[in-house]
């Protein structure tokens, strides 16, 4: 019984085993079976072994369940509320860092820039422009002002931009690679570049928009396209 | 109604947020902030009026005591926490939250139609993050925190009438254990309102069927077909033909209509495309039952130790049985529209996430039988 055990307890190690052996997550990778739910099935035959009664057996595994699970949610409840007490008024701003990176900054500092009546053209919805492209994020991000999305204005015109109060220029980078976005020129009246170092912004007036001269400058912010 | 103070903030909270859709979409009254107090003080004056005492509070022994923190430690601390997180989540803030913004600032829901339709997404949480912002919240995250410790002190209650204090606090810890219900009380999905809803549900109705006492159906059906109002899924009618088929004086009508419901899904979707099917079933295999691999192997002890025992109610096997079933019909239908439905496994993990309390309920009931 003991060897058996023991061979038992030895066989709930080897996801641990085989995920330092080879590379992390092998065992899921390979068996979509979760470490933890390994565990359980582990447990659930040292409960047998030991020849719990049947009757017992699932409360035996139930407290095995509950006592796998609690300490993590106990876990997650400390680290929110040690979160809390060390961090000053930003937290909400800075969770919203950790998800979305420092664009969030950039969105919040043009948000002060663009009246709520205004509409903006944004990037296309791909991949290159992920959060900036993304029509509903920035929707819900700068509403109530309006939101058009580049992905579906049919004619990108130069000559007619001017129906929108503002561009938005964006360098997301899709892998290393930053696409700069407009990449077409565009006359301008205003255009408003974006400083990462201060969260500031400076303008330059009555200079069109040339994707030439920004492109190596990987330029983030506004343009105000020139009005007929 | 005298009730318990979680069950009636479950059910106002609801009865609100469904009044304030009425009046806005069908009667043109305008969302404003007046309303939104004149909503929290009927909520809050319905809580404190007639309200059953929770059971057994006095002469809790030492273990009790740990078990009783460790439950206010988590509601609370999460509770009052969450008073700093902002919603974060993509879903949430571009539907869920948006549209709370949306209503906050023309008063309008009409004028969010536009990004999803409400039959498809119910307004709820959207509503209730109208209610939290409208009365001087800056987030509406306290809301969720809120639900998971109502749903806990309803079951806790319920526990409580045939089960002494310290398994029915250990029974709400393992309640509280189960994936993914904690993690979703801390993101503003509506995954963890609609398990709540609709487990809870179905968790009174199975008293219905024990003690037969009336009230308990009346709310074990409220908080079922309430689940509606949260996300539009047909789940909750499994609660009710598992209650008509296990109830003695209805089992041959519950069948029938069983019967009847399984040959209209299967004469809507026939001619059967049998490849998608398996690729159903294969979905489910990875995306739900290996995914939560500890409490489907908690399944399978539990449906062999019933065959052996025989002496547990039908109920929660014919629910979870009746809830599988639905799942697959589901995601059958809409993979018929959809052929890359097996793209995003963690929304059908969330969207199925009241399977692991409906097997809790169940095991939970067996174990205090056995005793």
């Amino acid at each position: 019984m003991v060897y058996i055990l023991g061979f038992i307890v030895l066989i709930s190690s080897l996801p641990a085993w085989l995920d330092e052996y080879y590379f992390p997550n092998y065992f899921f990778s390979h068996t979509h079976l979760k470490p933890e739910y390994f565990f359980g099935i582990c447990a659930v035959c040292i409960v047998f072994l030991i020849k719990a009664k049947l009757t017992k057996l699932t409360l035996v595994y139930a407290l095995l369940l509950t006592g796998f699970f609690i300490p993590q949610i106990l876990g997650k409840t400390m680290a929110r509320a040690f979160y809390v007490l060390v961090n000053d008024n930003l937290i909400a701003h800075k969770k919203l860092t950790n998800v979305y990176g420092e664009k969030y900054w950039f969105i919040q500092h043009i948000k002060t820039l663009i009246p709520q009546n205004s509409t903006i053209l944004i990037p296309p919805q791909n991949l290159s422009w992920r959060h900036t492209g993304d029509f509903f994020l920035m929707q819900a991000w700068l509403y109530p002002r309006k939101v058009i999305t580049a992905t579906y204005v049919s004619d990108l015109n130069p000559n007619l931009l001017f129906k929108f109060d503002y561009i938005l220029i964006s360098s997301e980078t899709n892998l290393n690679l930053a696409i700069t976005w407009p990449d077409f020129k565009i006359p301008a009246s205003k255009i408003i570049i974006y400083n990462w170092e201060n969260h500031s912004s400076q303008e330059l007036n009555n200079i069109d928009y040339d994707p030439k001269f920004w492109l190596d400058k990987k330029p983030w912010g506004l343009l105000v396209p020139k009005k007929k | 109604m005298k009730t318990n103070i979680a069950i009636k903030f479950l059910l106002w909270i609801q009865t609100v947020t469904l009044l304030l859709f009425g009046l806005n979409y069908w009667l043109g009254i305008r969302l404003d902030s007046s309303l939104a107090w004149l909503s929290l003080i009927i909520i809050i004056a319905v809580l404190f009026t007639g309200f059953k005492k929770i059971p057994g509070i006095s002469r809790v022994n030492r273990f009790e005591v740990l078990l009783i923190g460790i439950l206010l430690f988590i509601v609370v601390t999460n509770l009052i926490t969450a008073l700093w997180y902002p919603v974060t989540d993509w879903d949430a803030v571009t539907l869920f939250d948006f549209r709370a913004l949306v209503i906050q600032n023309t008063g309008w829901i009409k004028d969010t139609l536009s990004r999803a339709s409400i039959l498809e997404y119910p307004l709820f949480t959207s509503l209730s993050h109208w209610l939290m912002y409208s009365v001087g919240f800056k987030t509406p995250m306290p809301l969720y925190p809120l639900l998971f410790g109502s749903f806990l002190l309803a079951c806790y209650q319920l526990l409580r009438r045939n089960m002494d204090r310290t398994k029915a606090l250990l029974a709400i810890l393992f309640l509280a254990s189960a994936p993914k219900l904690f993690d979703q009380s801390l993101v503003a999905y509506s995954n963890m309102p609609y398990s709540i809803y609709l487990i809870l549900g179905a968790a009174y109705l199975f008293y219905w069927v024990r003690e037969h006492n009336k009230m308990d159906m009346i709310v074990g059906i409220l908080l079922s077909i309430l689940s509606l109002w949260v996300r539009s899924f047909p789940f909750f009618v499994v609660n009710i033909l598992a209650v008509l088929i296990v109830n003695s004086n209805t089992r041959k009508f519950g069948i029938g209509i069983a019967l009847f419901i399984f040959a209209c899904v299967i004469a809507y979707l026939w001619p059967i495309n049998l490849p998608l099917l398996l690729i159903v079933l294969d979905f489910i295999k990875w995306g739900i039952v290996e995914y939560y691999s500890l409490y489907s192997i908690l399944l399978l002890l539990l449906f062999w130790y019933h065959y052996r025992q025989k002496n547990s109610s039908a109920f929660w096997p014919i629910l979870i049985i009746g809830y599988y079933l639905v799942l697959v019909f589901g995601i059958y239908y809409y993979g018929l529209n959809d052929p890359k439905f097996t793209a995003l496994p963690d929304t059908l993990q969330r969207t199925f996430m009241f399977i692991n309390l409906a097997i809790s309920w169940y095991a939970i009931d067996q174990i205090h039988n056995s005793n």
